[in-house]
């Protein structure tokens, strides 16, 4: 039967020339005390692009260590019928456990992994909807183990504290010209709820400035519910129109949904842009060099929390403090907001794919499971996940 | 005075858009921020230029094929594969002419193995370019590691075709090349033969594979030009799921506004000036807030309806005007 | 003398039966084909999936094909015709949306079936306008169905905005499907035998199926034979909003929630699993249910051996769009005579 698997691989190879070639597994090193073979698939939020890379350069550097395989797919955001197709197709392909990063579709889904025997765990994703709407059937249920955000989870949120605290920086840097008119950009509360409520933190903390500073006063564009509400498009080209005379966008979404609009409007070179996210190729434009004075990221070694959890319930271990139900943890975010900050970021594994330049060596992920590690704990493993930050950067 | 006539009709969609949101916008509180009007001003004209051009070129591209009697659903796709080969070679020579050559190169090899399928398999065209479709996409996702080109437009010198005045170059070129193609070659000439009555070109002699082969050549500097403009305005992802097809459909408009427009003088004339004035529209919806989220759809859709609606009935329409201007005459 | 007589008819028997299997292999080449492709796949779904997940795998495959053979069985009536709907996509997750909300507001299991049943009147008057505006306002079929497509894109971005949540769940989802994972997969194959039977009645043995093909075949002549264009092309319409409200329904019972993606793709993926199934896109007399069928099983199929085989993310999409244009190559290929359009 083997052969006979091994024959129809090959015609189909031939029939699509080369792309087989790459089809084969890896086999572990199961010395004892690194787990029985477990293969985990993962369901990114979107299939190519900096951040998959590193990720995926990080998981294939843990493989031998660990004894595991990985498996990827692609997940929607709001196409739940897509993802529970993604997740049985993952199961079909023999994954014992399944990390995803979307939280669409999760009782179907979980239903799924009840009836294969198989756990799930979440990676940059806070679950909200389901933790606000849900949460018995999600973080109560025995197949769901646990995951981590994309940052501070829901009201843990700073994201506006950490977008003042670097037009403030660059203030600082930047003396003779700097920012004193901004305007906003969020996404739809629908999607991301915490969109506006980061904005609400930045502009309070901006009022607290200016009662402080008045001669240092920052305004801040009235927010325009109309305008400033990104429908997954980018800001249309009437936003300078309606936010004149300002000297930076702070951006709580992705720099790529306003960056080009400052492009095509001729405002790059003299307009500042403070975003959420990291886009392939924005360090070309970044600090002295351009528009963009800040970006922010998860450490794609994050993935090590749901993975290690994963791998203990698979292999039969626990630690002795794990909670009985899972939690959704924070995770520490990079924010690079100056030039010095760049160029460490540049030596990290998010841009530079090296094994080498991640924050933790295979060794150290295998050492923080139970099963490997009897004196491994919970503690130790959330721990991890705030020592993830610019200044954590070797 | 024909000719003024035919000026007239053909400038009367974008004037008549122009004032239609002039009026509506003016009584438009959300036009107005601090008292002034944003509507009328240099934004509406950069935005209508830029926006044009790519319209331009996409919708020449699409015209030329269904102009022959073929619905190329791989343009959007040769657009998007061309975008990122050109972009990433033209980041590496650091220079938008070199960019644009191998643009215009590689949009008549992808043009030319899109009619290569075509022909040699001999599969209705709609399948033949569906299926080149799904295999251009996928190969987004193989070369340059898979990553598109997000940081070409990010650069001023590199992106100089994508803003004034470098975009009206190969705007200008995607024209050129379009009527030159229909106006002083035999193979435009025996095209539109083949795209009247194809059996009877084929019988009167029309080598029909060599014509195919030979507009998809043209199609493919003008799927060059226009990914020259894109790539020098947006930052080009890996597609998949035949999103191009998708992205090919939202320059549509002006395909179809410019056959009908273009009656009174010229197709490429009338595709111009439909994109120009579908830009006008959309800049319109943008001061409204208009431009984006559901009601955005639920209008264009509407407004496709009500053209294609006005266009079909077009004759229809003469008609009544001719018995109420016969009637008037005779009272 | 009888003897020549008899090996004569004999040898003129032998010939017409050769000519006759000939005959049937060219005039069958695209159905062979297509089942072929649906057999290879299976055979490739079992070889890659033995072991104990094969019957759990059949189960997700038959979730996973079900939406798409509904609707795929719907749009058989409409490209028999020549026609194609780009706003099924946009419907179905319209629709889906629309459950939900009315199921909760009015709550309970009745409360699904008023809003299926509202949907249902829904998809039928949308098919409707789909087809009689189009014939009324002298449109190509295609422009009607792009302006719902607008329309519904926005009425769903509008709705999940109105909700204020990125996914919205329907609270008796659990209730709409057996526990058993094994019973939710018969109870798919039968609404999916039923409809097919109730489709293939309807397509072969009545005058919808009949007169829609007939429209596909030769539009004049059948126009100038007597029939009714409105009236077929209406009726075909509406037999899509019909599968498009059931298989609306089928994805509620599967997903329990919606989203603003809900539906997305699913006008194009139909399209590819009709041409995987040998429906001819210009319609006419060749368009058979069969093609809905066989097309979303090898679709689905075909996605899920990818995945098991272990094919690379990146490569998965190169290898669909090689394995698309292989078996188009060899189910639609136009032999002779004049370049097909």
């Amino acid at each position: 039967m083997k052969s006979f698997k091994k024959i129809i691989a090959l015609m189909l190879a031939c029939c699509v020339m080369f792309s087989m070639t790459a089809c084969s597994g890896n086999g572990g090193n199961a010395d004892g005390n690194n787990g029985k073979h477990v293969k985990i698939g993962v369901g990114l939020y979107q299939d190519s692009g900096a951040a998959v890379d590193a990720v995926k350069a990080y998981l294939k550097n843990l493989e031998s260590t660990l004894n595991v395989e990985f498996a990827y797919t692609v997940l929607s955001t709001n196409d739940e019928a897509l993802n529970i197709t993604k997740v049985q197709e993952l199961i079909a392909a023999g994954c014992e456990g399944i990390i995803i990063t979307m939280d669409a579709g999760m009782d179907a889904i979980l239903a799924e992994c009840r009836d294969a025997g198989v756990y799930l765990a979440g990676y940059l994703c806070d679950f909200d909807t389901s933790y606000r709407n849900n949460y018995s059937g999600v973080f109560e249920n025995e197949y769901f183990l646990g995951t981590v955000g994309d940052g501070p989870c829901g009201d843990h949120t700073t994201r506006g504290v950490d977008f003042f605290n670097s037009v403030i920086e660059y203030n600082e840097r930047n003396p003779e010209n700097p920012i004193r008119h901004v305007a906003g950009t969020v996404f739809p509360a629908f999607a991301f709820p915490y969109s506006k409520v980061n904005f609400d933190q930045f502009v309070a903390e901006v009022e607290k400035y200016n009662a402080e500073n008045p001669d240092k006063a920052i305004t801040v564009d009235p927010f325009n519910e109309e305008t400033d509400v990104l429908m997954f498009k980018p800001v249309d080209s009437t936003y300078f129109s309606k936010h004149p005379d300002i000297d930076a966008i702070v951006a709580f979404n992705a720099g790529s949904f306003v960056y080009p609009s400052m492009v095509s409007a001729g405002v790059a070179d003299t307009m500042k842009l403070f975003a959420a996210g990291y886009n392939d190729g924005d360090n070309a434009v970044f600090g002295s060099k351009g528009a963009y004075q800040q970006e922010m990221v998860c450490a794609v070694e994050s993935i090590t929390y749901p993975l290690v959890l994963l791998l203990n319930k698979i292999n039969g271990a626990s630690y002795s403090d794990q909670p009985e139900t899972a939690e959704r943890r924070d995770c520490s975010t990079m924010i690079i907001n100056s030039d010095e900050d760049l160029a460490k970021f540049e030596h990290s594994i998010y841009l530079t794919f090296q094994p080498e330049d991640a924050f933790l060596t295979p060794e150290e992920v295998l050492n923080l499971t139970a099963y490997a590690n009897p004196d491994a704990t919970y503690a130790g493993l959330c721990e991890i996940l705030d020592h993830m930050t610019i200044e954590d950067l070797k | 005075m024909k000719l003024l006539k035919k000026i007239f009709l053909t400038l009367l969609f974008p004037i008549l858009m122009f004032l239609a949101m002039w009026i509506i916008t003016a009584n438009n509180p959300a036009c107005y921020v601090n008292g002034k009007y944003i509507f009328l001003g240099f934004d509406l004209i950069r935005f209508v230029i830029l926006n044009a051009c790519q319209s331009i070129c996409v919708a020449l591209a699409i015209w030329m094929q269904l102009k022959n009697g073929r619905f190329d659903f791989s343009n959007g796709a040769a657009m998007i594969l061309t975008a990122i080969i050109a972009g990433n070679i033209g980041l590496r020579t650091g220079s938008p002419w070199i960019t644009m050559l191998v643009a215009v190169l590689v949009g008549i090899v992808l043009c030319a193995f899109t009619a290569a399928v075509y022909m040699l398999g001999r599969l209705p065209v709609v399948i033949a370019t569906i299926g080149v479709t799904l295999l251009y996409e996928s190969l987004t996702y193989l070369i340059f590691g898979g990553g598109g080109i997000s940081t070409f437009y990010q650069n001023n010198t590199l992106s100089f075709f994508g803003h004034m005045p470098g975009v009206l170059i190969p705007t200008a070129l995607a024209m050129a090349i379009f009527l030159f193609y229909y106006n002083y070659t035999v193979t435009g000439r025996k095209g539109k033969i083949l795209a009247n009555n194809q059996a009877a070109g084929v019988n009167i002699g029309i080598w029909e594979e060599a014509n195919v082969s030979q507009t998809a050549m043209f199609t493919g500097a003008i799927v060059g030009l226009a990914a020259t403009i894109y790539v020098s305005q947006n930052a080009v992802a890996p597609q998949a799921s035949l999103s191009t097809a998708g992205i090919m459909f939202s320059y549509i408009v002006p395909v179809y506004m410019g056959m009908l427009l273009g009656m009174a003088s010229n197709d490429v004339i009338g595709i111009m000036v439909a994109a120009i004035g579908m830009g006008i529209f959309n800049y319109g919806l943008n001061c409204m807030n208009l431009g984006g989220g559901g009601w955005q759809q639920i209008i264009m859709g509407l407004f496709v309806m009500g053209f294609y609606t006005f266009s079909a009935q077009l004759d229809n329409i003469k008609k009544v005007f001719r018995r109420l201007f016969k009637k008037e005459a005779a009272a | 003398m009888p003897e020549n007589v008899k090996t004569g008819e004999t040898a003129s028997q032998q010939t017409k039966e050769k000519v006759t299997f000939a005959g049937f292999l060219k005039s069958h080449a695209t159905d062979l084909m297509a089942y072929a492709g649906l057999a290879v796949m299976l055979i490739l779904f079992v070889v890659f999936n033995s072991g104990p997940r094969l019957m759990y795998n059949f189960g997700s495959v038959i979730q996973a094909a079900a939406v798409y053979a509904i609707l795929s069985l719907g749009a058989v009536f409409i490209y028999s015709m020549g026609f194609m709907d780009v706003s099924l996509g946009q419907q179905v997750g319209v629709y889906v949306i629309m459950m939900i909300l009315i199921g909760n507001k009015i709550g309970g299991i009745g409360g699904v079936i008023i809003g299926f049943l509202l949907v249902l009147a829904l998809a039928l008057v949308c098919g409707a306008i789909n087809g009689a505006v189009s014939i009324f306002l002298g449109l190509p079929s295609i422009v009607t169905s792009l302006f719902l497509m607008f329309f519904f894109t926005g009425a769903q971005f509008l709705l999940m905005e109105g909700t204020g949540e990125n996914t919205i769940a329907l609270e008796v989802a659990s209730a709409l499907r057996p526990a058993d994972r094994n019973a939710y997969s018969l109870m798919l194959i039968g609404i999916i035998v039923l409809l097919a039977l109730i489709g293939t009645y309807f397509f072969k043995y009545t005058k919808l199926g009949k007169y829609t093909r007939a429209i596909g075949a030769n539009k004049v002549a059948a126009n100038q034979s007597g029939i009714s264009l409105v009236k077929w092309q209406v009726l075909g319409y509406m037999a899509l909003g019909f599968c498009t409200a059931v298989a609306s329904f089928v994805m509620l019972t599967r997903t329990g929630t919606a989203g603003k993606g809900t539906g997305s793709g699913y006008a194009m993926d139909i399209m590819i699993c009709l041409i995987l199934g040998g429906m001819p896109l210009k319609g006419g007399m060749k368009s058979k249910i069969s093609c809905a069928l066989v097309g979303a099983l090898t679709y689905t199929l075909l996605s899920n051996v990818l995945t098991t085989m272990g094919v690379p993310l990146q490569w998965v999409n190169f290898v669909k769009a090689l394995i698309f244009l292989i078996i188009v190559l060899l189910t639609c290929r136009k032999s002779t005579g004049i370049l097909p359009r």
